[in-house]
Formats: C-alpha cells, sequence, structure tokens
C-alpha cells in the first residue's frame, strides 16, 4: 500500500473493502499479519481487513497533506 | 528464558485465561497487620494466594504475634480468549482482552501501561498527534523525540518509534530521568508491594531504551551540575505524584520545591541550546501538567494521557486491541499473548496465567470441570529482578502454576448448590455480607429481558453463591436459573434511577438486602462503618452505591443525607466564595469535598445536583469549566447508568479529586460569570 501524492486519483476503494469484511462475504481465512521471533502471528483475515479498514477511514479523516489519496498495490482491484 | 524463547516454547491452547498477580514471598521478617494492605471482603478464589502462615506449635503469643499475619492478596490483573489454537510455528493474537474493573487505580494503571508497552493499540495516542509528527517528518525527513520517563513506562514512545519507523532520528532522554530509578530506592520506605511495582515498572522503562536501540539511537542528555541546581530534590519526592510525600522524612524542607514540569521542560531547553540540533525537536509526555507547561512556554510537545487515564476519560467503552492498523505507518500491529504476559511479569515478578475454561473442547463428551490450577495449560511466569544483569535482556522462567496453598473450592459449574443446602454451622460467624458488589455487577443485565450466563458468576464459594441468589431475591433486580440470570422486575426501576442519577432511589432498592439497610441505619445515626470483619462487603456497597465515601483523612464516610435544593445552592455559593476567595473561578475538587462533609452526601451525588442546578435558579451565573486541578478525595468505582449492554459499564471509576463529568466533560473548576 502506498500514499499517492496530491492530485493523483487514489485507486482504493474503501467501500470495496467495507463489502470484504461484511459477515456475509467474510473471508474466514487467517493470514499472517506480523512476525515475532521465531514464530508467526496469524490472525483471522476478517479481523485484519476490518483493523486496515478503520485504520483508512482514521487516515482519510486526518490526513498528512491535505487531499491525499491511498491506493492499494498488488491488491485485487475489483474485489 | 528470553522473550524469544518464551514466544517460540509456549503455545496457547483455544480458550479463556486469567492471569492473577502473586504475591512475593515475605523478605526478612513478616509485615504487621497495620502495614499489609488487607485482602478485600469477598475477593474470589484468589487462586493460588499463600495462605498466612501459622506461628509455630508451642510459641508464647505476643499482642505482636497474637494480630493475623500480613497476607497480600492475589489480584486478577486480566483476562483473555485465545480464539485458536496455537501450532508449533504460529501464534495467535489474543481476542476479549479484559482487565477486570474491580482492579484497584494503582494496579490498573501498572497493567494498562504493561499492555501499551507490549504492542496493544495505545488508547490515548490522538491522530492529530500523529499527524503533527508525519508532518513534520515528510518536512524535514527526520524528528526528534524527547521522552518523558511516564512516555516510556507508559508504551508511549516506542508506539511513536514504531509509527516514525526511519523517520525518527534519535530518542533523547534527560539524565535527570536515569537517576529517578536511584532516588525511588528512598522512596521505599513502607515497603508496600505498589511501590515496589512501581519501581519495577521504571526499571522496565529504562530497559527499554536498550529495546528503542535496536532501530532508533537514543542519546541521553547530561544535565550539567548548574542545571539541577534550582530542583535540589529532598524530601522523598518523585516525579509524576507517583508516591505521596511522607510524613517520616526528616530532610522534608531543606530543599526548594521540586517541580518536576520544570525541571523537565528546562531540560528541554538545555538540550536545545546547547545540542543545537538541526531536525525539529518533540517533547513527548503523557502527563497532562507537563503538556500545559510546554504549551504555555511554546515548547513542541506530543502529548497523549495514559493508557489508563484514556480508558476512564473513555468511560469504560474503550476496546482494547491485540491487531490494529498503523494508518501513517501503514502497517498492521499484532500483539501476542506473550508479549503482554512479559511485560505483566516484569512488573508482578510472579504471575500465575490461569486457563479457566476447563470444558474438554466442544461437544468433547462430558468436559467436566477442574481447578485451573491443575488445568495443563495453566503455568506460571517469575522474574526477578535482582537476578537481572543490567544491560542484558530481560530473563524470566515459567512453570507450573505457583500453588502456596491449595484453595479447594469447587468450580461454579460443580458446585451450583440448589436453593435448599442448608449453611454450614460456620457460616453464621462469617461477615454478613460477603458478596461484593462489582461481583454482582458482572453478571446484572443491563436491560429487561437479557440473559447472561450464570457461570459468569466469579465467586465459587457456595455461601456466596447462596447469598447471590438471595440478593437477587430481595432486590428483585434479576433471577439466577440453573443456567443462566435473568432481569429481575425492579431491574426498570434501577436503571430510571441511575439514568436520573437518583441515588437514593438506588439505595432504596439495595436496601432491600437487610444487613445493607441495618448498617447504613446505624451509620446514619452517626456510628462508623463497621470494618470488614463485621460487616462484609457493606461498606464497599455503601461506596459504590453513592451513600458513602472515601475520605483520604476521615476514613469512610456517609453520604446519603436528604438535602434540599435550597440549601444545596446555599452551600455552593458559600464554599465557592471561600475557596475561590471571592475570585470568580474555583477548584471544583474543593468545593465537592466541603459539600460533603457539610451536607453528609457523597461526591457522585454532589456531581448529579450539580448537573441538575448549575444554570438555574440562585445558581444560574455558575457554570463548570476544564481545569486541571488535584483534590483529596480518592477515588472509586460507583454504580452508574450502563452505557452499553456489557454489564461491566455498570461501573464508573470515579475520581472527584480530579473534578466532575458535566454532560459528559470532565470539569474542575466552578466559574461565576457576570451578570448580564
Amino acid at each position: 500500500m502506498t500514499v499517492e501524492p496530491p492530485g493523483v486519483p487514489g485507486a482504493i476503494s474503501v467501500g470495496s473493502l467495507a463489502l470484504v469484511v461484511d459477515p456475509a462475504n467474510g473471508d474466514p481465512n487467517e493470514d499472517t499479519v506480523g512476525h515475532d521471533t521465531p514464530c508467526d502471528i496469524v490472525a483471522d483475515g476478517s479481523d485484519a481487513l476490518k483493523a486496515v479498514l478503520e485504520g483508512l477511514r482514521l487516515r482519510l479523516a486526518n490526513p498528512v497533506v491535505p487531499n491525499e489519496t491511498l491506493s492499494l498495490e498488488g491488491g485485487d482491484r475489483d474485489r | 528464558m528470553k522473550l524469544s524463547d518464551f514466544i517460540g516454547a509456549r503455545t496457547f491452547p483455544k480458550g479463556r485465561f486469567e492471569v492473577w498477580s502473586f504475591p512475593d514471598p515475605p523478605k526478612k521478617k513478616p509485615e504487621t497487620a497495620e502495614e499489609a494492605p488487607r485482602p478485600e471482603p469477598g475477593q474470589p478464589g484468589a487462586p493460588g494466594a499463600p495462605a498466612p502462615s501459622r506461628p509455630a506449635a508451642g510459641a508464647v503469643p505476643t499482642k505482636a504475634a497474637a494480630r493475623p499475619p500480613a497476607v497480600e492478596v492475589a489480584q486478577r490483573l486480566l483476562r483473555f480468549e485465545v480464539p485458536v489454537g496455537d501450532e508449533p510455528t504460529t501464534r495467535r493474537v489474543p481476542s476479549s482482552l479484559e482487565v477486570p474493573a474491580d482492579l484497584g487505580r494503582a494496579d490498573a494503571k501498572l497493567v494498562y501501561s504493561a499492555l501499551t508497552r507490549a504492542g496493544v493499540q495505545h488508547l490515548g495516542l490522538q491522530a492529530a498527534q500523529l499527524v503533527r509528527l508525519h508532518q513534520a517528518v515528510q518536512r524535514e525527513r527526520h524528528v526528534e523525540l524527547f521522552a518523558d520517563i511516564n512516555a516510556l513506562t507508559t508504551g508511549l514512545v516506542s508506539h511513536l518509534a514504531m509509527s516514525l519507523g526511519p523517520g525518527l532520528g534519535r530518542i533523547v532522554v534527560s539524565s535527570s530521568l536515569i537517576d529517578v530509578l536511584h532516588e525511588y530506592q528512598s522512596a521505599l520506605k513502607r515497603k508496600r508491594p505498589h511501590d515496589f511495582r512501581r519501581k519495577r515498572e521504571l526499571a522496565r522503562a529504562l530497559r527499554m531504551l536498550d529495546e528503542l536501540r535496536e532501530t532508533v539511537p537514543v542519546h541521553i542528555h547530561q544535565l550539567p551540575p548548574g542545571a539541577s541546581r534550582y530542583f535540589q530534590r529532598k524530601g522523598g519526592v518523585v516525579p509524576n505524584d507517583h508516591v505521596e510525600p511522607r510524613d517520616d522524612d526528616d530532610d522534608v524542607g531543606e530543599g526548594t520545591y521540586v517541580s518536576e514540569d520544570r525541571q523537565m521542560v528546562s531540560a528541554f531547553w538545555d538540550y536545545l541550546s546547547r545540542s543545537n540540533p538541526r531536525l525539529p525537536a518533540y517533547m513527548v509526555t503523557s502527563d497532562f501538567a507537563l503538556a500545559h507547561v510546554c504549551a504555555a512556554e511554546r515548547v513542541a510537545f506530543v502529548f497523549a494521557p495514559t493508557p489508563y487515564e484514556a480508558q476512564l476519560n473513555a468511560g469504560g467503552s474503550h476496546d482494547l486491541r491485540t491487531l490494529w492498523f498503523d494508518p501513517y505507518a501503514l502497517a498492521l500491529r499484532a500483539c501476542p499473548p506473550h508479549r503482554i504476559l512479559w511485560e505483566l511479569c516484569m512488573v508482578y515478578g510472579r504471575l500465575n496465567v490461569l486457563k479457566v475454561d476447563n470444558s474438554s473442547g466442544a461437544g468433547g463428551g462430558g468436559g467436566g470441570a477442574s481447578d485451573p490450577l491443575n488445568d495443563p495449560d495453566s503455568f506460571s511466569l517469575t522474574h526477578d529482578t535482582r537476578l537481572q544483569y543490567p544491560g542484558s535482556p530481560s530473563d524470566l522462567t515459567s512453570g507450573r502454576p505457583l500453588t502456596a496453598p491449595p484453595v479447594a473450592e469447587p468450580s461454579a459449574k460443580q458446585a451450583r448448590p440448589s436453593k435448599q443446602v442448608r449453611p454450614a454451622a460456620h457460616d453464621e460467624r462469617e461477615p454478613l455480607l460477603q458478596v461484593r458488589l462489582a461481583t454482582i455487577l458482572e453478571v446484572l443485565p443491563t436491560r429487561p429481558g437479557q440473559q447472561i450466563d450464570v457461570s459468569e458468576f466469579k465467586s465459587n464459594h457456595e455461601h456466596r453463591q447462596r447469598q447471590w441468589r438471595q440478593i437477587g431475591d430481595a432486590t428483585g433486580l434479576f433471577e439466577v436459573t440453573e443456567t443462566a440470570v435473568r432481569s429481575g422486575p425492579a431491574l426498570p426501576d434501577l436503571l430510571a434511577a441511575l439514568k436520573k442519577r437518583d441515588y437514593m432511589a438506588v439505595n432504596a432498592i439495595f436496601r432491600r438486602v437487610r444487613t445493607y439497610d441495618s448498617v447504613l441505619r446505624e451509620v446514619e445515626g452517626g456510628a462508623p462503618f463497621p470494618p470488614s470483619s463485621k460487616a462484609g462487603a457493606v461498606t464497599g456497597w455503601a461506596v459504590s452505591l453513592g451513600a458513602a465515601y472515601k475520605s483520604a483523612q476521615l476514613g469512610t464516610l456517609y453520604g446519603l443525607a436528604e438535602v434540599a435544593d435550597a440549601v444545596f445552592e446555599e452551600h455552593v455559593l458559600r464554599f465557592h466564595r471561600e475557596v475561590g476567595g471571592g475570585q470568580p473561578a474555583a477548584p471544583i475538587p474543593e468545593i465537592v469535598h466541603k459539600l460533603c462533609i457539610a451536607l453528609r452526601i457523597s461526591p457522585i451525588r454532589v456531581e448529579a445536583m450539580l448537573n441538575r442546578m448549575l444554570g438555574h435558579g440562585a445558581l444560574a451565573l455558575y457554570e463548570a469549566q476544564r481545569a486541571t486541578v488535584e483534590g483529596d478525595l480518592p477515588g472509586h468505582p460507583v454504580l452508574v447508568f450502563p452505557t452499553s449492554a456489557k454489564p461491566e459499564s455498570y461501573l464508573r471509576e470515579f475520581q472527584p479529586a480530579r473534578g466532575i463529568l458535566v454532560d459528559g466533560k470532565l470539569m474542575g473548576s466552578l466559574v461565576r460569570r457576570p451578570p448580564g
């Protein structure tokens, strides 16, 4: 995930992320969310997405640069 | 065992866990009963807590020996749930992380700070503060953080370091902060357990500097000898009001007044003037007063209230997140239970981690409950600061749960008594009211029709369970069936009274419990509140129900007298005049204290009446305003209208010394507006 400079249209759709974490479309899989030597930290994928979504909302509400946009890299943008 | 070894070796199965502190062993000789904290009545279970030692057979009983030996009580510090069992190379983040509402203020502060140091999302760090720092990083590429000691103990500095990443040029710590640990030695005169824990927390904070050095340079700014001339430390004063001044200090008065805020700000300016950093430097603090000083003196600063204060300000609606996203670092943060336990063990020294849901798997054919101490998934953690080599990674030991005495209490599922069970003969000699109000509130429905699993009632003691059912029958607040706690017919009345903040009506419901009513009648007539050995948990009930309050000097005082509005107004005007010396503004805590004593009403009732009457009638020209103040009345939990479906929201940690809530905002000053 990257931060685009102001004026560049962002590709992230908070709405599409919200769909992903909707219980009806929830992702039951576990994702690796971090590493703590010597183990991987895993969490429910839906919980992780919820955390990301909430964080993104916070960032968009409190931008570092006015009108900054966020974009996802390597993600499935159609989802 | 190092932290990485602990993470690698310990796997958590799916289930619920409780973390209990385990008292330190006595050092040289047993303390007297007066010196030691007394166990609260109704203390549930206290798994593994050591039993009082008995005098040797044949010993001559002296007056001192006749006193009961001091016992530091084991405390439940934390509950959490592991949703899915760990695998050999994977660890899960815990869910339902919860600090018990009945944990004391001092311990709650330590626990919330430990959680944040471990990596739980900082409850008090606002986005605006992070934005300021990240904007500075965008402009200047790097920033420096000048850290206050409380920013280290509460985990604020480590959170900022994680968020800023390579944008953080270095962390600067004043040498005066390093000295705090040594100065704290002289403050440990009373050998109170909390003082030792505070010292361990300070030591832990200094050890964090080594951990921070792995990712960012840490610089200790040496204050010249002259810099501390003005701040001569005498009288056992330690920073940030963590220890009260001692009465028995001989050297009090020899030194000048020590202001930790002044020292920090001067150290910051000294650093800027002598080091002349080419990067923007920010003071980082969790001290509200210091932040005010910084603002007044135009010191660039970052402030976040301590996690404990933040959860108080949130009114108990906080969410302890072990999985969260830092939108400014664009990174997920995950905190495994191992790190939480590690931090707690650094402070408490000895912990029992007990698996408390003892059913053997879902649908596992019978399940069956057992003592958590004997559960194979329960374990203990031990950390001895004296065995740590300074500068080296900390070490702890894990083993079987610490079990000084076998507290052979059956679990709730096994020993759910029927109403026909007769009390044992010795029960008649036990305190009248053994069930703490907080224990009842943990399973009290928050709305009509709500049901709570009966196993949530935390006391396994047969007599307390029976008394709990009797209290439900007497008050009509709840009904206990074989499987659930259901709302009773009187619950709507209680909720209505709480919504109106009518503590007379609230107490009228609880006074249906005869023991509570009889004690209140005695106290109303001028008798002191009886000790817990005679009345059990009654005093705690009265304090939480707004019928009594605690005074630092006078003990527990009655606070349920009826007061007419006109009398109340008259006294408010009088005390505003007296406390404020004729000025428009006067600190609310002092006014509240005087009102409580003069009118025999509790602080929570004063708050309720001021909310109702400020701006009206004789108080039409008066309003409450925000101000940082500190009074004398100790904090305590009080019963309030539940703001959520969780029974925990019944209790609010009320801090009358810091002001009162008016329209949900903490106000510290009562101000008289000019007429017109």
